[in-house]
């Protein structure tokens, strides 16, 4: 396991219509040192993303009423300048991985996922971005 | 004294009269004695002396006149006034100009009283000698007495006078011909009936008025009556003057005077024209008959054209009963000389069929119906051959069936093949027969209709539309439902109403069709698969994140705090309870309904239950779907897996309606209307085409593209739905695509135990 404060100073979004996985990934964030902000559907999250920017990092649930995972994407695509990583966490198999990185996504998390996984890719994305930014 | 002349004159002539004056009773006896010779038995003598002016009568005369012997003779006077006052100038006038010289003999006839009746005489007398002024001395005379002759007479003359009437007035034409055949007398019916006047026929032979095409048979015929001496009797034609040739039945016998002698020919002559037309049509009609006909008389026998086909012989080889016994088959005789027999003996009862043999061999079978015509008999054959063998396919066409095929006549069964038994599960066709076709149905159909109801609705349909056909479930003797498709048809058996009804096996059918439905079940699940790994995937997550959580907590402090354990347990415990109940949901709505009993079940968790699993499919493509359900209870009768399937059926064609579009939304409504509950499912999309709206409920018809839909959803839900006793449309009226399904609730029973 990684520092409990291995994400502190790094904004995430969590977008996610189940309230509980909502909250139960809203703590596990807080608890590496994040900072965490939650949407519970794509629309809501654009509007955050835009009014209280910037983000370091978007974990997005696809399907959602009232705009979904991909729409919000493709939006962000359109209407920003600097887009945060964006991570697709899916359910289903509604996309193939090479669809999501055309779109502009780092990856696709599938469901039902374990902590450290999900912990481990989003290091990994934080690292790869120090990497780049240091680069 | 000399009497001369008497014999040879009927006049008499008294030459020597010796005393002019003297009294005959007084004077001669010899005289009366003379008067009583002259008499005899017929005529009495009477003798007027003119001078006297006394008249004498013989004992005859006086018996006659019933003048007693020893009255006086009477003057002429006195008989004049004894005279019949028409009688009286005619007979006293001759008499006197006998006296007077101017008539020497005179004959009268005149009516004399007589006591109180009226006498005819016959008077004759002779002036006798002569005086000097040319005077008769005496006038003599005979007097007979004419009364009996004259009462013959005016017998004969009334005779006379009706035998006239009699022929004016008779219908039948009387003539008289004489030995050659010359016409001398007619009556009025005969100049009548055959329209020709006295002048064209008086004089001329007879036979000229015949029809010129029967002459010769009736001159035949009239020579050998003639030669044979028998009454002529013969139909022929008289020539029409004008109009048609008549028919007549002329009847002629030989007239013949006293001695025996033929003298000519009394004929009379009948009006049958009517009824040779009669007998010509009807000879006619019997001639074409399609039944045979055999005319028997005596020991001959005619056949008729009708008849002739049947046997296969002509008439000209039948013409005797024993002809006959050509087409019978020696064994069948006896059977055949019963109904001979019973025919002979006026008396009829059934109506055998009996085998012929043609004359090419070939058996046909006759139905036999004798009439007794009293001189003659008329058999009358049916030829029943073709139709024996259309019952014989009519009856292996019917027993031959697998489908129940039943007879009902007055509510009853009458009759049925053996399929119908053994769909029933009984043994006989006799536990069919007498029985309502009711009794083998359960009290109430599919949908909770009662049996009763719904079967002489179907009745009465059969009865105005001719035929009816409806799904049913019958109760078999073991208990067991069976479903069939029944078709009634109204029919006239012998001029009674009869239904004709046909029991059609759906078992099969209904099998193969739960098969498809159950494939179309899973295929919708399959459609759902995406959003149904969502609905499971999402909680597994939680829990998995909750586990997590929990043991990362217990790695990293030792300690857990009990309240944040608790709530991260209880989104376990829940979410788990979220899984099992999808599972549940998919795996009753998989599994296989086609057994399920009819369950009394609220509406409401029936639409709760197919959103568990379906509704996260919507969400998760971000359409909209408004589900609107009622507070209270909608209750019914049904099948609860089946009607989710429709409910999904409904749902996911929405979706693939409304899919992609933008502000798509779906809606779904429950409400009651009336006894019915209405469940509506209103879509965003476009709608349906107007060509495709006749088609949607059709299996096999889909507009979506291959590989997407079966197109069968449609009208297996409509299936579903009907056998709830409901129904399954398009709402045409409606400013969206609007689908609806009506069901029926169950009956108000429940309400009112709830009002209580």
């Amino acid at each position: 396991m990684r520092n409990r404060a291995g994400l502190s100073g790094k904004r995430i979004l969590i977008v996610e219509d189940e309230q509980d996985l909502r909250s139960a990934l809203s703590e596990i964030f807080a608890d590496e040192g994040a900072e965490v902000e939650v949407a519970q559907s794509g629309n809501q999250a654009y509007q955050i993303l835009i009014s209280r920017p910037p983000f370091d990092l978007v974990l997005s649930d696809i399907r959602m009423p009232d705009g979904d995972g991909i729409s919000l994407l493709k939006q962000m695509n359109g209407g920003m300048e600097r887009l945060p990583r964006f991570i697709f966490v899916s359910a289903f198999s509604d996309l193939t991985l090479s669809q999501a990185k055309e779109l502009g996504a780092i990856t696709i998390v599938q469901k039902p996922f374990s902590i450290s996984d999900l912990l481990s890719v989003i290091y990994s994305v934080i690292a790869n971005e120090e990497t780049v930014s240091q680069a | 004294m000399v009497v001369a002349g008497l014999s040879q004159s009927d006049s008499m002539h008294f030459m020597d009269v010796t005393t002019s004056h003297s009294s005959p009773v007084n004077s001669s006896r010899e005289l009366e004695q003379i008067y009583e010779a002259l008499e005899g038995n017929q005529e009495g003598v009477w003798e007027w002396n003119v001078e006297g002016d006394r008249i004498y009568l013989g004992p005859l005369c006086r018996k006659i006149l019933e003048v007693g012997p020893n009255e006086l003779p009477q003057p002429l006077s006195f008989w004049e006034r004894a005279i019949h006052e028409e009688d009286r100038e005619r007979v006293i006038g001759q008499l006197r100009r006998c006296a007077s010289g101017a008539l020497q003999k005179f004959r009268a006839e005149a009516r004399l009283k007589r006591g109180k009746e009226w006498l005819w005489v016959s008077v004759r007398g002779t002036a006798v000698g002569q005086d000097s002024r040319q005077r008769a001395l005496k006038v003599v005379g005979m007097l007979s007495n004419l009364t009996r002759q004259k009462a013959a007479e005016e017998t004969v003359a009334d005779h006379d006078v009706r035998w006239r009437d009699l022929m004016a007035l008779a219908p039948v034409g009387i003539y008289q011909t004489d030995l050659n055949g010359i016409f001398i007398y007619g009556n009025e019916a005969w100049f009548r009936l055959t329209g020709k006047s006295r002048r064209e026929v008086l004089g001329h032979a007879w036979i000229k008025e015949v029809f010129e095409d029967d002459r010769e048979r009736v001159v035949a015929e009239w020579n050998a009556c003639r030669k044979e001496n028998r009454p002529f009797n013969v139909q022929y034609r008289y020539r029409g003057n004008t109009g048609p040739d008549r028919w007549m039945l002329g009847n002629a016998v030989a007239l013949t005077n006293g001695a025996g002698e033929k003298v000519g020919y009394l004929g009379t002559i009948q009006d049958i024209g009517r009824i040779r037309g009669l007998q010509e049509r009807l000879s006619n009609f019997v001639e074409n008959i399609p039944a045979g006909a055999i005319f028997i008389e005596g020991e001959t026998v005619t056949l008729n054209r009708a008849c002739e086909k049947i046997i296969g012989f002509s008439r000209e080889e039948i013409t005797s009963v024993n002809d006959w016994l050509r087409v019978v088959n020696p064994q069948d005789i006896p059977r055949y000389r019963k109904v001979y027999e019973r025919v002979r003996a006026g008396g009829y009862i059934e109506r055998p069929i009996l085998p012929i043999n043609r004359k090419d061999g070939e058996t046909r079978f006759v139905e036999v119906v004798g009439v007794n015509g009293g001189t003659f008999e008329i058999w009358h054959l049916n030829d029943l051959t073709e139709r024996l063998q259309a019952e014989e396919k009519f009856q292996a066409l019917f027993e031959s069936s697998s489908d129940g095929k039943l007879v009902i006549e007055g509510g009853k069964i009458t009759g049925c093949n053996l399929a119908a038994v053994s769909l029933i599960g009984l043994a006989k066709k006799e536990d069919l027969i007498g029985v309502q076709p009711l009794a083998f149905s359960p009290a109430s159909q599919p949908g909770g209709k009662k049996s009763a109801e719904v079967y002489s609705g179907m009745e009465e349909v059969a009865r105005i539309k001719g035929r009816s056909r409806f799904e049913w479930v019958l109760l078999r003797s073991d208990g067991a439902e069976l479903p069939v498709e029944v078709t009634l048809t109204s029919v006239s058996l012998g001029g009674r109403p009869a239904t004709l009804t046909t029991w059609h096996d759906l078992t099969s059918q209904k099998e193969a069709q739960a098969k498809v439905t159950q494939s179309l079940k899973m295929a919708s699940l399959g459609e759902m698969a995406g959003g149904l790994a969502h609905e499971i995937n999402n909680p597994l997550t939680i829990i998995k994140t909750k586990a997590e959580q929990i043991a990362l907590k217990i790695e990293r402090e030792k300690t857990i705090d009990p309240d944040w354990l608790r709530e991260k347990v209880t989104v376990v415990d829940q979410t788990v309870d979220r899984i099992a109940k999808i599972i549940k949901g998919l795996k009753n709505f998989a599994r296989d309904s086609r057994f399920d009993p009819m369950k009394s079940t609220d509406l409401r968790l029936v639409i709760e239950d197919t959103l568990s699993f379906c509704s996260a499919r919507f969400s998760s493509h971000n359409i909209s779907l408004k589900v609107k359900l009622p507070k209270l209870p909608l209750l019914l009768e049904c099948r609860s897996v089946e009607l989710s399937q429709v409910f999904l059926n409904l749902l996911n064609n929405a979706f693939d309606a409304v899919e992609g579009t933008s502000r798509a939304w779906i809606r779904l409504e429950a409400r009651q209307v009336q006894g019915q509950v209405e469940i509506s499912f209103t879509d965003s999309g476009p709608g349906v085409a107007k060509e495709h709206r006749a088609k949607i409920m059709q299996p096999f018809f889909t507009t979506k593209e291959v590989g997407k839909g079966t197109g069968l959803g449609l009208s297996i839900s409509r299936g579903i739905v009907e056998a709830h006793g409901g129904k399954l449309f398009l709402d045409e009226a409606a400013a969206s695509t609007r689908f609806v399904v009506m069901l029926p609730l169950v009956q108000s029973k429940n309400r009112k135990r709830g009002r209580k």
